[in-house]
């Protein structure tokens, strides 16, 4: 999809989470990054104290925006009940839609070509767009689920 | 004036969701909370869209004064973006 070389990635990935873990470590949520450049994040749901999985996946990075998929922590599949409810933020939308989009410019699925409902220039103008919530890099992308994660009710399913 | 100015002015420790290490920033307490943020987050090498303060994990309202905010000299504020979804 992407000529970013995947070991290129890795480095740049490595670097952010790395940077990533003092915040997580406040915030009480748990980072591993695996084999496949995949980042798998652990922290409980505000609402109902409930485990959740947040998987990133970054192929492309950072030519590409990463793709957030909330999974079930058990089984590791997608489902209704593994993804956050959207609640008003401050007035504003959630970037939680649906379940299987993060609708944000940091999110890999939000965009059209990946049948997300933007077009925001395409996927490597990623970091270009300047609409709703902004991040750069994983620290600040966790810091963004956090934020829209305190005002979600509940689960979608 | 030196005294007056010291106690209009506040100086508070910031952390970003991707650095290791705080930073230290002096604002007048008169300033808003989104220009200070601002102000820090571009410090920290950030662009965010709607930058502000968390605060024992409450973002504070970007458009009062850190005064108002209730930030005092010496807190640790954590910079977050409060932007909406799209």
């Amino acid at each position: 999809m992407t000529a970013v070389p995947a070991d290129v990635s890795r480095v740049v990935v490595e670097a952010e989470v790395d940077g990533a873990r003092r915040w997580a470590e406040r915030h009480g949520w748990d980072l591993a990054l695996g084999a496949g450049l995949l980042l798998d994040v652990r922290m409980l749901h505000p609402a109902d104290s409930g485990r959740l999985l947040l998987r990133g996946a970054f192929d492309g990075y950072r030519a590409l925006p990463p793709t957030w998929l909330f999974l079930d922590p058990e089984t590791e599949e997608m489902t209704a009940g593994a993804w956050p409810s959207p609640g008003p933020v401050g007035g504003q939308a959630s970037i939680f839609h649906s379940v299987g989009i993060i609708c944000a410019h940091f999110s890999r699925r939000a965009y059209t070509v990946e049948n997300g409902p933007h077009e925001w220039g395409g996927l490597t103008n990623w970091a270009n767009v300047r609409e709703g919530i902004h991040a750069e890099n994983v620290g600040e992308m966790l810091a963004a689920v956090a934020a829209h994660l305190r005002h979600s009710p509940g689960r979608i399913g | 004036m030196a005294e007056h100015e010291k106690k209009d002015k506040l100086n508070v420790r910031v952390l970003a969701p991707s650095e290791h290490n705080p930073k230290h920033f002096t604002f007048p307490g008169t300033e808003s909370v989104g220009d200070a943020a601002t102000e820090a987050a571009t410090g920290f090498g950030l662009h965010p869209t709607s930058a502000s303060f968390e605060r024992d994990g409450v973002a504070l309202d970007r458009t009062a004064s850190l005064d108002a905010a209730g930030v005092h000299n010496g807190d640790e504020l954590e910079l977050v973006d409060v932007g909406g979804g799209v």
